[in-house]
């Protein structure tokens, strides 16, 4: 038995069962005889009491795993990447700010995705319909690419004009690493803030002498960013996504294809016409942003086995 | 704790050797550990969107540095370590707690589980604002060791998250519990 009385720290172990075998021992032994410490006790049980329902609505919460789940998984996914693009980084300029916007952009669902597709369709259908009207009046001139480039390829909902995305010519700015998963999703955001935001002009001069069939200013980097993408979503396998989302994606990816490689004819035979060209990036720009969409799922997916 | 701290406290990861219990996949010590660094969060900030940011970060921070976790058993002590310095960083940097105890009571009413009646919905903020408010005059680290022993964590576990020595987190929770009651006491014109 321990003669002196326990203080308040060794009462509250004794409590919470954080003393050794012997201390627990004595302290049980002297609580038996000094009526004191034993009020002390009982005092200092029921506060404890007291503090627990004073937070019991507090402290029922639920602990929200999926919702934490999601935010650990996409803000992983984007350190990948992040870490990635700083390697690809040129200019001194972050993507951070563009590729959380991106990702806010779509919820990936198959309704979505359909609805996307179908907006998508029509507008490519509506594009070619006045191209077609206005190349018929306006006669080819010889391209410049330069004041092309600096059409604003604002719209956000546009079809996408997708040439080979597998002949990608590496651009200035982009590192050799190019294979790597995580990293592609990042530098294909770069890569197209750079083509959308820059007049594009001082970069196009770098690309070869155009032919007629990837002349189109800005496209280039498009493709670059898209054959990227496709690869970070084929790495990821089979399994990254669900089947569903996987049979909707593929068939809103070749509907797409379908108007836009229409579409982008039309813009190669009237590189003149603003419209034209300015859809088309903006076609770029969307399908880009599905593609992102769809690897971020795919790394999720991946991280998530 | 400053920034500079809870770094130099995220590269003093345990250098361990032991093989004993192999380093968990990040996805095992999500599974294993996200309700114990979510709960001592929520301990600390009494937000549950802000434990939910907390809680975000630590494991951003584990992922970032499990080539330096080689051992199992560190990890948990590792990321309540993190997730006290974080949350604590967080109240600080959010302000005084106490500027922030209407928000906290507005959020923590709002999204009540089941519909109660306007009396009983009306009592229950009430309380539960009192106790926050006492919950904020507590002093450091008192009122941490008293919220995360309420979560579950062992003493060892809090001396290890607080930094303080393990046989005085004993009289912290019982000195952070009494002064509670003092400050609630007061507030509520109870006991």
């Amino acid at each position: 038995m321990i003669k002196r009385c326990p203080d308040e720290g060794i009462l509250q172990a004794y409590i919470d069962g954080e003393l050794s075998r012997e201390q627990t021992a004595a302290t049980a032994a002297h609580l038996a005889a000094c009526e004191a410490c034993a009020t002390a006790l009982a005092s200092a049980e029921s506060e404890i009491a007291f503090f627990s329902t004073a937070f019991a609505p507090d402290d029922s919460l639920s602990v929200p795993t999926e919702v934490l789940r999601a935010r650990i998984n996409a803000s992983v996914a984007q350190l990948e990447t992040s870490s990635e693009t700083n390697h690809a980084r040129r200019h001194g300029r972050s993507f951070d700010s563009l590729f959380a916007s991106l990702r806010g952009l779509f919820t990936f669902t198959p309704q979505s995705a359909a609805a996307f597709a179908s907006v998508l369709a029509l507008i490519a259908i509506g594009i070619i319909y006045f191209s077609a009207q206005r190349s018929q009046q306006v006669t080819n001139k010889p391209e410049n690419a330069r004041a092309i480039a600096r059409v604003n390829p604002a719209p956000e909902h546009s079809p996408e004009v997708k040439t080979t995305p597998e002949t990608v010519v590496p651009i200035p700015t982009s590192t050799p690493e190019q294979g790597r998963t995580g990293t592609t999703a990042v530098k294909v955001n770069y890569t197209v803030r750079h083509a959308a935001n820059s007049n594009g002009g001082a970069r196009r001069t770098n690309a070869p002498a155009a032919l007629k069939e990837e002349a189109l200013p800005g496209e280039r980097d498009y493709q670059t960013a898209i054959a990227s993408l496709e690869k970070t979503i084929k790495m990821g396998g089979d399994a990254s996504l669900r089947p569903s989302l996987r049979v909707e994606y593929e068939r809103n990816i070749a509907l797409l294809d379908t108007a836009i490689s229409q579409t982008r004819s039309v813009a190669a035979r009237n590189p003149k016409d603003k419209d034209a060209v300015s859809f088309l990036i903006a076609a770029y720009q969307s399908k880009v942003e599905l593609l992102t969409k769809v690897a971020d799922q795919a790394q999720v997916a991946a991280l998530g086995r | 704790m400053s920034e500079r701290a809870v770094e130099a406290l995220i590269n003093s990861v345990p250098e361990t050797v032991s093989a004993a219990a192999a380093a968990p996949s990040f996805d095992e010590a999500f599974t294993l550990h996200h309700r114990a660094v979510f709960r001592a969060a929520y301990a600390l900030v009494r937000d549950a969107g802000l434990a939910e940011d907390v809680t975000q970060e630590v494991f951003l921070k584990l992922y970032q540095h499990m080539g330096s976790l080689q051992n199992e058993e560190h990890v948990r002590p590792w990321l309540l370590r993190v997730a006290t310095n974080t949350a604590l960083n967080t109240i600080r940097s959010r302000g005084r707690t106490g500027a922030r105890e209407e928000e906290f009571v507005a959020e923590a009413t709002v999204g009540g589980r089941e519909p109660v009646g306007i009396e009983t919905d009306y009592e229950r903020r009430t309380e539960i604002e009192e106790a926050r408010r006492a919950l904020a005059q507590i002093k450091e680290p008192m009122r941490s060791c008293l919220l995360l022993k309420q979560q579950g964590l062992s003493y060892r576990e809090i001396a290890r998250a607080l930094s303080v020595n393990e046989t005085n987190v004993g009289s912290m929770i019982a000195r952070g519990r009494k002064e509670f009651i003092r400050f609630y006491g007061k507030i509520g014109g109870r006991r």
